[in-house]
C-alpha cells in the first residue's frame, strides 16, 4: 500500500505537469456538449449552408433525448477513444525510454504496486473525464432537447466506464508489451475496433464489445418508455462481468511481462 | 424561434479555456518537438484536436 502510495504521488504530479488533468476532462466536455447542440442547431446550420434547391421538402424527426444523449456518448467511442489512447499510450514504455522507471524500481516499489498505481490514476482521470463530459451532455440535452431521466444516464455512463476502463487497461498492457507508443495505440485502437465488430457481428451480447451498445439501448429504453425491458436484461450484466475479468486478467498479464521484461 | 445562443458560450469559452493553456505552455517551453510557430498554428487553427495534438506529441519532456 506505501509503495502504492509512493508511484500513485509521482504519477499526480506527472500528469499535473503534463497537464493531462486539464485537456482530457475539457476534450470530453466538449465532445459531449456538442451533440446536443449541432442536433438543437441543425435546421439552423442547413439553411445557413442553403445548399438545398428551392422546394425541397426535408422532414427532420424531432430527435429524443435518450437519442441525443447516446449520440453525444458514441462520440466517446471515436474522437474520445483517440484521445484517451493518445494520452496514456507512452505511460510505461515512455519512463523505460527516459531511464525514469530505473529510477523508480531502485527504491523499494514492487512492480505490482508500480503498474497498479500506473493503471489506477489512468482509470481514475479516465472516470473523471468521462463523467464531466457526461454531465455536459445531461445538461444541454435537457436545455435543449428535453427531459431525460438523470438514473437512466448514469446507468449509461457506467457501461461506458466500464468500455474505457477496459479500453485504459489495454494501453496499459500495450505500454509494458511495446516500446513504440505509436504502435501501442494502433494495436489498442484496432483491438477496440476488432472487439466491437466481432460483437455486433455475431451478436455477443455478453462480450465487452457490446457495452457501448448497450449503454445506448438503455437510453432507447428510457425513450419508448418501458421500464420493464431493464430488469429482464441480464446480459448487460454479463457483459459487464465478462469485461470485469478480461480487466484483471490483462493487468496480471501487465505485471507478469513487466518483471519478465524489467532485470532490476 | 429564437435561438439561445448564450448556450453556446460556456462552450466557447472551453475551447478558447484549451486553446489558451496549450498556447502558454506552448510559447513558454524551451523548445518543443518540431518548430514553434508550427505548434503554435496547430494549436490555434485546428479545433479541440490541435491542442491535445500538441499536448501529446508536442512537449518535450524536461
Amino acid at each position: 500500500m506505501m509503495q502504492f502510495r509512493i508511484v500513485w504521488s509521482k504519477e499526480v504530479v506527472e500528469s499535473w505537469k503534463n497537464r493531462k488533468w486539464i485537456w482530457l476532462p475539457l476534450v470530453f466536455v466538449l465532445l459531449g456538449a456538442m451533440q446536443p447542440i449541432s442536433t438543437y442547431f441543425m435546421p439552423q446550420i442547413l439553411k445557413m449552408s442553403g445548399g438545398l434547391p428551392a422546394g425541397t421538402v426535408i422532414h427532420i424527426p424531432t430527435p429524443s433525448a435518450g437519442g441525443v444523449f447516446a449520440k453525444a456518448q458514441s462520440q466517446y467511442n471515436s474522437l474520445g477513444l483517440l484521445v484517451l489512447v493518445l494520452a496514456f499510450m507512452g505511460s510505461i514504455s515512455n519512463e523505460r525510454r527516459e531511464g525514469v522507471l530505473d529510477l523508480v524500481l531502485v527504491k523499494p516499489v514492487s512492480h505490482t504496486a508500480y503498474i497498479l498505481a500506473k493503471w489506477f490514476s489512468a482509470v481514475v482521470l479516465t472516470i473523471t473525464a468521462l463523467t464531466l463530459g457526461d454531465i455536459a451532455a445531461w445538461y444541454y440535452t435537457v436545455q435543449l432537447i428535453g427531459p431525460l431521466s438523470i438514473p437512466y444516464a448514469m446507468l449509461s455512463l457506467l457501461l461506458y466506464a466500464f468500455w474505457l476502463i477496459l479500453i485504459v487497461t489495454l494501453t496499459t498492457f500495450f505500454s509494458v508489451l511495446m516500446t513504440s507508443t505509436v504502435a501501442n495505440a494502433f494495436v489498442t485502437l484496432s483491438s477496440a475496433a476488432v472487439l466491437s465488430v466481432v460483437a455486433a457481428v455475431l451478436k455477443w451480447k455478453w462480450s465487452p464489445g457490446a457495452l457501448p451498445s448497450h449503454a445506448s439501448a438503455i437510453l432507447s429504453i428510457w425513450d419508448k418508455g418501458s421500464t420493464n425491458a431493464l430488469q429482464s436484461n441480464f446480459q448487460i450484466v454479463w457483459s459487464v462481468v465478462v469485461t470485469g475479468i478480461v480487466v484483471v486478467l490483462l493487468l496480471v498479464a501487465s505485471v507478469y511481462e513487466f518483471r519478465r521484461k524489467t532485470f532490476l | 424561434m429564437s435561438i439561445p445562443i448564450s448556450a453556446l458560450l460556456p462552450i466557447v469559452f472551453i475551447e478558447l479555456i484549451l486553446l489558451v493553456i496549450a498556447l502558454i505552455d506552448c510559447i513558454r517551453a524551451e523548445s518543443t518537438n518540431g518548430p514553434k510557430w508550427l505548434w503554435v498554428i496547430v494549436i490555434i487553427f485546428v479545433e479541440i484536436l490541435g491542442p491535445v495534438l500538441y499536448f501529446v506529441f508536442g512537449r518535450k519532456n524536461r
